[in-house]
């Protein structure tokens, strides 16, 4: 199928200058690589402008609750294991409410792929400081002197956490992200796609992303090596970082067989 | 290492009919955001655009159906830069774009994708490559002519780049 047709009927609603019709195309774009049939994929959001994303996709959508897209993905995935199921959502919902469920998403290592939009903005509600947000922002009359606290640090906190492949993109290089989502979707386990989506219309500083971005192949499967890019880096690098395979949850497990306890109470 | 497309007729005509699809679904995408966000003018320059792409999309598929193209995934297309060159790219669009700034990148990108097949068509050695390429070239002059030419016209008019954010995004506290 072309990338075109994983797309719904439904027209996005999002800003004009929104990161995340790059990140809709670049999905789209490695399902159709995958060619992967619609039904076979579940897309799973919370809340938010990102969240909005399963509405516009031709596939099973799921869109949730505030910062619960990762255990609606992890519920789906462990009771059809067959299904390919990928979370999404934004800065807020994914870190702020929902960061919990990050930190043991990450540890679980459910075979999923949560793919976070940060535009380091609530932009739904109208433009308050996120998790993500710089420390000086002062954009919001509600942070006048900014939010004055340092700024959640995805891939490392994945990283710590036990995520199993670690990648950042950018909305303004959509095949690269493409190509990002399909290694995300290939891996075995939880697989992170941090992305830089900009939003031009609370930060239209953002538009010059482009200019910082840069690309950052690490492709580590050593832990520390990791940790110690993702310290030393800017936050603007695109790459896949990390990637360790390990076991998948839920484990196989065999039932127990002929047990004294069946034997006593057998027929 | 897959051939570059100045070398392969049917790497060539696949970033063609990738690049031309690519357009339409953009120009197409612009329109619908625009009409979303209330700005009427730029959602009808935008659907224009867009059906101009479709019968690109269609003169290009139809020199295609002769050849055998190769499957490429998106990330394998060797564009001069991160996108196909047609596409106007989504940070540059604003729901408060004017007439004047979307010609302005209407422009900008059929210059870019005349200068991709313009390249194509002197570095080629096969001639049929080469005879495409400057076809398609020549068309994405001609468009980039006629962006010209609308701002131009746009210039004589007055009022054409006022901005007036009746919603504007920060709440009120």
């Amino acid at each position: 199928m072309k990338p075109k047709a994983y797309k719904s009927g439904v027209k996005p609603i999002w800003c004009p200058g929104c990161g995340h019709y790059s990140v809709l195309n670049a999905i789209t774009k490695a399902l159709s690589v995958l060619d992967q049939q619609p039904e076979d994929c579940v897309l799973v959001s919370g809340i938010g402008c990102s969240a909005r994303l399963p509405a516009y996709a031709n596939a099973y959508g799921f869109h949730g609750v505030h910062g619960r897209a990762l255990p609606v993905a992890t519920g789906i995935k462990v009771a059809r294991p067959k299904l390919n199921v990928i979370a999404m959502g934004g800065d807020g919902d994914g870190f702020s409410i929902g960061g919990n469920h990050f930190l043991h998403a990450c540890r679980r290592n459910v075979d999923i792929v949560y793919i976070a939009m940060d535009n380091e903005v609530y932009g739904m509600t109208k433009g308050q400081a996120s998790p993500t947000t710089p420390e000086l922002w002062d954009h919001s009359k509600l942070t006048p002197h900014g939010p004055e606290v340092r700024p959640f640090q995805p891939c490392s906190i994945a990283l710590a956490s036990g995520a199993s492949f670690i990648a950042r993109g950018h909305s303004g290089d959509p095949n690269g992200l493409a190509k990002m989502i399909y290694e995300a979707i290939e891996h075995p386990g939880f697989a992170f796609v941090h992305v830089l989506s900009q939003c031009i219309t609370y930060c239209p500083e953002q538009s010059e992303w482009k200019e910082r971005v840069h690309d950052e192949e690490v492709v580590t499967a050593d832990p520390t090596e990791a940790a110690t890019f993702l310290q030393r880096e800017d936050g603007f690098s695109k790459g896949v970082f990390y990637r360790n395979p390990r076991d998948v949850w839920p484990m196989p497990h065999q039932p127990p067989q002929d047990s004294n306890l069946r034997k006593g109470f057998e027929l | 290492m897959k051939a570059k497309p100045y070398e392969d007729l049917g790497v060539f005509l696949a970033h063609s009919a990738t690049l031309e699809r690519e357009a339409a679904e953009r120009f197409y995408e612009l329109a619908a955001m625009m009409k979303v966000h209330n700005n009427d003018a730029l959602h009808e320059l935008f659907l224009e655009l867009a059906r101009y792409s479709v019968e690109h999309v269609n003169e290009v598929e139809d020199i295609c159906k002769d050849h055998d193209l190769p499957s490429l995934k998106p990330w394998e297309y060797q564009w001069p830069d991160l996108e196909a060159p047609e596409n106007i790219s989504y940070e540059s669009a604003h729901y408060l774009m004017s007439p004047k700034e979307a010609l302005e990148a209407v422009y900008k990108v059929e210059l870019k994708a005349e200068a991709f097949y313009r390249s194509i068509s002197l570095q080629a050695s096969d001639e049929d490559i080469r005879k495409y390429a400057h076809l398609f070239a020549e068309e994405e002059h001609e468009h980039a002519e006629a962006a010209k030419r609308s701002l131009e016209e746009l210039k004589l008019s007055k009022g054409q780049d006022e901005k007036v954010d009746l919603d504007p995004p920060f709440m009120p506290e």
